[in-house]
């Protein structure tokens, strides 16, 4: 990390992300094709200086560019953290098999990152709730503070608006008192005033030491999280739309108080602080001399507008993701939920039912179904995916191939965001048979290691069922949301069969796993709309 | 310094936050240890200062944020040793000390995006070959202080600029200026006009950009109808071994051939094909691929060049001995291009 003390006002040069460029269609001896070249005049104020918005600035940037730009400044400057866990290859990329544990390590051959400061940079555009942890001292206030300098609030603010957890917080700490005034001269609710605590209104909130919050406080806080109102004696504050910073020195939501299990539930990305490296030490003495302090001098060229914010948001949701990728996530999403024991009812037998019921989870988890536990991904779980952890995964996911540069979601972009945002939505069951088998005991401690494996077990089912071409849940689906008007009694009768028939084959060849689970029930949900659907017919007739 | 007394407002800013001024300092120059430190106070003393102060007087509440502004562009330019004890781009010292004053307004309100602007198109215009970043500078201080003496229009201010540099010999901008001119014309005539260096001329502007669009040897001073026959407007091109001296055009291994490809006018030798950009006010070169990369000529122009030097189709002649036994040439609506074979030279002849 030779550069780390490069200049504090660099911000680093566009192209961030440089992909291979399109040429034109190669020469008969695929030489260097012509390229005819257009200026744009505006372009003659580009150059050494960025000069900010508008002319000058560098005029074909777009919002992904400039926030590569705060991240590479950001990993380049402002923080020292030579780490690159999130990791990207083209092709081959050399790996080294370390110690008798056999620990590998990989060199990526395509741009990496360091998800300590690309996942709390994603949370500011994506406006979600990023929970820091790690030991004290790691950075965590810091990089929180530092997404809120990037987006446009001073340090004199932020720190006035920083909310400190500790047990005496009240809720009047919290959000604000009623107007001593107003409050003693009132005749109803109405007329009492209100002092908010201004951070409610801010942009980035940052709370710092959240698991120091007492209980009661905490469901204070909740409201404004989940729901984006504080509310006082009748009167409410609609808060607007927040990237949350969040900071725990205990990621199990232990602490002074433990953290409520619905706070806990709306953190969206779990984010590790990282160990400092010591063979850094020499940046970090500079840094010390030369009493820098970059959150004082983060680059203007780097601070986003709230329209800027709201228009990279936009664009974020408008990143494709293809069918057959989406497909995978449904499959890998699929996993968990099932338990075979938990009901009668087909669509009961889920281990939220088991979890309602008060039972004893371990006790029906391990029972014997049948299955092979080792590879029953569903078994290694205690839980599966609510509907708002599958929409955290699919909008990061997005936003990690919009901070690539990519108009699609690719692959690698799934496998590499899950586990940050599942670490604290999938529970380990760490009894299942799975752990136990050779070199897996590992993924008991490491979590995102543990989540990736299990998206690639998934994936190599997925290949071995060859979803992408025999799965008949998909072609039904297609067929039936190709529309049912014109279609007459007869076709859907013969739809219907196509179904049944399926299910008879299933339910005579496989065992019931999360995926078949999902699937079983999406065909009886296809099967059921036609009946509807079939009784309407006759009805009209 | 000049003595705070002077500037004072400028003197208590930095007092009032010096430490962040003085992190701010050791930063860059922790990457960039050749940042000279006399020479950087010399230059907040006898530029920004001043600058600073004008900027009060007419706007109190801009002082602070513009002085924050100029010190952090101060020391990019520093950083980049495009301002220093021994700069690389000198014109832009003079932007500070001459330029920069007959803007306050527009400075006061955007001082690092409009100064920032000027810098870099100050750097282009320096290090352009054939380029004149000195006429550009004062052409911009004339219209400055005809302007913008009371105006805070920087947008107007850099479309002008653009306009400028295209005349200063940034030939490759000719269409994307003469755009901005017509732009430029629905906001201010007046400055559009001065742009285009049109002194007193009473034609309807509209018509002589469109003479200027159609016409690459349009110069202000001629009038369209005029001359009709055909003259060499320019010759340019040189060995790549004189690029040093920055000679315009200097970029050719061996003799170039010529051709024009979709409008666009290529120059190719030994191992390179060049795109040349070549107007009335200068001409650029950019390379465009390997040699074997250019394309065959596409021109259905009817002008032709003899092996005697005369220039000749249905419309008119003109015979130029220079020209005789050319190596090639290429003809388009306007221009006839020509090369020798023992020449490093690009013949313009304007039709």
């Amino acid at each position: 990390m030779a550069s780390i003390f490069d200049a504090f006002r660099k911000v680093p040069s566009a192209p961030t992300n440089p992909h291979p460029a399109t040429t034109d269609a190669p020469s008969a001896s695929s030489a260097e094709p012509l390229k005819v070249k257009s200026f744009d005049v505006a372009d003659l104020y580009a150059g050494p200086v960025a000069a900010g918005e508008g002319e000058g600035a560098a005029t074909t940037q777009g919002l992904d560019e400039k926030l590569r730009q705060a991240y590479f400044w950001i990993v380049n400057t402002a923080i020292i953290n030579p780490f690159y866990d999130i990791e990207y290859s083209e092709g081959a990329c050399p790996s080294y098999s370390f110690g008798d544990g056999k620990t590998r390590l990989q060199l990526p051959s395509d741009q990496s990152y360091s998800s300590f400061v690309l996942l709390p940079i994603l949370n500011l555009v994506l406006r979600r709730r990023c929970l820091l942890v790690g030991g004290p001292g790691r950075g965590k206030t810091a990089s929180a503070i530092l997404m809120g300098v990037l987006a446009g609030y001073s340090l004199k603010e932020l720190r006035r608006a920083i909310q400190h957890g500790q047990p005496q917080m009240t809720i009047s700490d919290l959000l604000g008192n009623p107007l001593p005034s107003t409050l003693v001269n009132a005749k109803s609710m109405d007329e009492i005033q209100i002092a908010w605590r201004s951070w409610l209104g801010m942009r980035v909130k940052i709370i710092d030491e959240y698991n120091r919050i007492p209980t009661r406080t905490q469901s204070s806080l909740l409201t404004v999280m989940a729901d984006g109102y504080a509310e006082i004696l009748d009167h409410v504050y609609e808060c607007p739309e927040s990237s949350w910073y969040l900071t725990a020195n205990d990621e199990a939501g232990g602490g002074t108080y433990q953290v409520i299990e619905a706070l806990r539930d709306r953190i969206d990305v779990v984010v590790k602080a990282l160990h400092f490296n010591t063979r850094f030490m020499g940046d970090l003495l500079a840094r010390v001399e030369a009493e820098v302090k970059p959150e004082e001098i983060v680059p203007s060229e780097i601070v986003f507008t709230e329209d800027e914010l709201n228009e990279a948001h936009k664009q974020i949701l408008a990143v494709e993701i293809a069918p057959e990728l989406l497909r995978r996530i449904e499959f890998f999403c699929a996993n968990f939920e099932f338990c075979e024991s938990a009901g009668d009812q087909f669509e009961y037998k889920t281990k939220d039912t088991l979890k309602l019921s008060g039972v004893d989870a371990h006790l029906v988890l391990s029972a014997e179904t049948g299955k092979d536990k080792t590879k029953d991904l569903g078994s290694q779980t205690r839980n599966g995916l609510s509907v708002r952890a599958l929409m955290t995964a699919l909008v990061f996911a997005k936003a990690t191939a919009w901070f690539r540069g990519n108009a699609a979601v690719e692959f690698e972009d799934v496998r590499q965001i899950l586990p940050f945002v599942l670490h604290d939505k999938l529970v380990q069951d760490a009894d299942s048979p799975f752990f136990e088998a050779g070199g897996n005991s590992i993924y008991r401690v490491d979590k995102i290691g543990w989540i990736r494996e299990l998206f690639d077990l998934s994936c190599a089912e997925y290949d071995r069922l060859d979803r992408d071409r025999d799965d008949p849940v998909q072609r039904f689906r297609e067929e039936f949301e190709a529309g049912l008007d014109g279609l007459n009694e007869r076709e859907i009768r013969a739809r219907m069969a196509k179904i049944e028939r399926v299910l008879d084959d299933w339910s005579k060849t496989r065992k019931l796993y999360g995926h078949v689970f999902d699937d079983v029930l999406a065909l009886k949900y296809l099967h059921h709309r036609y009946t509807n659907y079939l009784k309407w017919l006759q009805w009209k007739k | 310094m000049s003595e705070a007394a002077d500037t004072p407002i400028f003197a208590a800013i930095l007092k009032q936050d010096r430490p962040r001024f003085n992190a701010k300092f050791n930063a860059a120059k922790a990457n960039a240890p050749a940042i000279d430190g006399a020479a950087f106070l010399a230059h907040l003393s006898a530029r920004v200062a001043p600058l600073v102060e004008a900027i009060h007087e007419r706007f109190p509440h801009r002082a602070s944020s513009a002085a924050d502004e100029l010190y952090d562009l101060s020391l990019t330019l520093f950083s980049k040793n495009i301002l220093g004890a021994l700069p690389r781009v000198p014109p832009v010292a003079a932007a500070w000390e001459e330029l920069f004053p007959s803007l306050v307004h527009a400075m006061g309100k955007e001082p690092k995006r409009i100064g920032g602007a000027i810098c870099n198109a100050l750097v282009q215009l320096h290090e352009a070959p054939g380029a004149r970043a000195g006429q550009w500078m004062e052409e911009m201080k004339s219209l400055a202080s005809q302007f913008f003496e009371e105006s805070d229009d920087g947008e107007a201010f850099l479309s002008a600029g653009k306009i400028v540099a295209w005349r200063c010999g940034l030939a490759h901008f000719r269409s994307g200026a003469l755009q901005t001119a017509r732009e430029l014309a629905q906001k201010n005539e007046p400055l559009a006009r001065a742009a285009l260096g049109l002194k007193g001329s009473s034609s309807s502007l509209e018509s002589v950009i469109e003479d200027a669009v159609q016409n690459p040897w349009w110069t202000p001073q001629e009038s369209s109808k005029e001359n009709s026959e055909p003259y060499i407007a320019g010759v340019v091109g040189a060995f790549h071994g004189f690029a040093a001296d920055k000679k315009l055009g200097a970029v050719f291994v061996s003799p170039p051939r010529v051709v024009f490809y979709e409008g666009n006018l290529f120059a190719v030798d030994s191992q390179n094909c060049w795109q040349v950009f070549a107007d009335a006010f200068g001409a650029s070169f950019h390379r465009a691929g390997p040699a074997e990369a250019c394309p065959r000529g596409d021109s259905t122009s009817k002008w032709q060049l003899s092996a005697h030097g005369q220039v000749f189709s249905p419309e008119g002649s003109a015979q130029f001995d220079e020209l005789e036994s050319a190596g090639s040439f290429a003809a388009a609506t306007n221009t006839l291009v020509a090369t020798l074979p023992h020449s490093h030279s690009i013949f313009f002849v304007a039709l």
